[in-house]
């Protein structure tokens, strides 16, 4: 296996996804940290990448020539998703219904419709200072729908795990390489010398931060991905939106465990339900304050805390074993 | 279903419904009705319309207020109008009556308002 594509997501929002998507990036050696939470992408205050790359991304909306239109409504009714309203006198266009689909161009009678670009948000590409190759998505505000913006977010891996020219530019690799290079010596010195994450099983891991819920956003986000961690919390609210997610992940096919952060062990409900539907527990977080404090600052845990670190790099360890077990099958 | 509402001079009022007649408790979603009833107040007749936007998975609103338009409605009394809808509703000279309740039928709905 070359290339790994690792998604966090969560049913419900708040519990951590970000922290430790984060966190993974930073101990993955080769690893890619890819915000696909695009309506607030905050992946950028724990790593502090430096953007050097920013690339606008748009969607097609139909524009009507008033002077062609027949107002004869063969374009309202082929738009299915009810973005066309005939006012009877003309038709007009409600932008953020518009899936920009082409229906309405395609099937004009007058070729009275063209289709003009829309900008709905940027994709931002950079460094952290420890190498860790970022990429975010942030879409403009006003703009309701966040899987075409995500699922641009994604070509640009999917761009290179096809070995196609993709996204990043060979100068920019190799480029990469000497950083990661740089950042073994400062991450092997914090390393447990038994630690088998130094060896290299994967040439690249993508880390995809999905948005929280269920919806569209969310299964744009982690489809593709070889695991996805669902990251939950000793609540009945994470444990209702578990659920919910983990039927989308089941549904759609795609191997995963749960991290629970906030870690309460009166809570018993949540471990008797992973029991029961025999779903992997990768890991549990304490819920401590001083993970709290740091997070506020914008430092990421693991940082500040090895004990943290190592539980982090045990995860991996389980991930790597768990995706063998897929690879084997 | 009584009478066919063709005089655009007159005002036509449409009233968000649960069902199909004067009878009918008044429903207080304006994209999501299950019918528009719209009345002539001056005959005192009126059509029952049913709303396909009870089963629209989004758009319902704009949707709605392109039906009761193109019914030659020109006022609508319902709950509540959402800002899409809203937004078609002025594009076409559609006043919005808002603020009733769901707990009054049709007829009292249309007593009330012709009140104001």
């Amino acid at each position: 296996m070359k290339e790994v594509i690792l998604s966090i997501a969560s049913g419900k929002g708040g519990t951590g996804k970000t922290t430790i998507a984060a966190s993974l990036a930073s101990i993955i050696p080769n690893s890619a940290y890819i915000d696909c939470d695009v309506e607030e992408p905050n992946g950028h205050l724990l790593l502090k990448p430096k953007i050097n790359t920013e690339e606008f991304v748009s969607k097609l909306l139909p524009k009507i020539d008033p002077y062609k239109c027949t107002v004869c409504g063969k374009c309202v009714e082929v738009c299915e998703f009810n973005a066309l309203i005939n006012l009877k006198f003309e038709i007009t266009l409600i932008d953020e219904m518009c899936h920009g689909c082409g229906a309405c161009t395609y099937f004009c009678p007058g070729k009275a419709i063209t289709e003009i670009e829309k900008p709905i948000g940027v994709i931002r590409k950079g460094l952290t200072e420890h190498g860790i190759l970022f990429i975010d998505g942030l879409l403009n505000i006003g703009e309701v729908a966040a899987a075409p913006l995500i699922k641009a977010v994604k070509r640009k891996i999917a761009g290179s795990k096809n070995g196609q020219a993709g996204y990043f530019s060979k100068g920019e690799i190799s480029n990469r390489d000497k950083t990661s290079k740089q950042n073994e010596i400062s991450i092997s010195s914090i390393k447990s010398t038994d630690d088998i994450s130094q060896q290299y099983l994967f040439e690249k891991t993508y880390v995809i931060d999905s948005p929280p819920g269920t919806s569209c956003s969310m299964v744009e986000a982690v489809s593709d991905s070889d695991y996805c961690i669902l990251v939950t919390e000793s609540t009945p609210f994470g444990l209702n939106d578990l659920k919910l997610a983990m039927e989308v992940l089941k549904t759609i096919d795609i191997p995963f465990g749960v991290v629970i952060n906030k870690y309460d062990a009166s809570y018993i409900e949540m471990e008797k339900y992973l029991e029961e539907t025999k779903t992997d527990l990768l890991m549990k977080i304490p819920f401590d304050r001083k993970y709290a404090v740091a997070y506020s600052k914008g430092i990421l845990p693991i940082v500040l805390y090895p004990e943290l670190k190592n539980e982090f790099l045990g995860l991996f360890d389980t991930i790597k074993e768990k995706l063998m077990m897929v690879e084997n099958v | 279903m009584i009478a066919e509402l063709k005089n655009t001079n007159k005002e036509k009022i449409a009233f968000t419904s649960t069902g199909g007649s004067m009878e009918s408790l008044l429903s207080e979603q304006f994209g999501r009705c299950q019918y528009f009833i719209i009345v002539d107040p001056e005959t005192g007749k009126f059509e029952a319309i049913s709303n396909l936007g009870e089963q629209m998975q989004s758009g319902a609103g704009p949707k709605a207020a392109e039906l009761i338009h193109h019914h030659g409605a020109n006022v609508v009394v319902t709950g509540h109008v959402g800002d899409k809808a809203e937004e078609v509703l002025k594009r076409v000279n559609i006043k919005i009556a808002s603020g009733y309740k769901g707990n009054i039928k049709v007829k009292d709905a249309l007593t009330e308002y012709l009140s104001k």
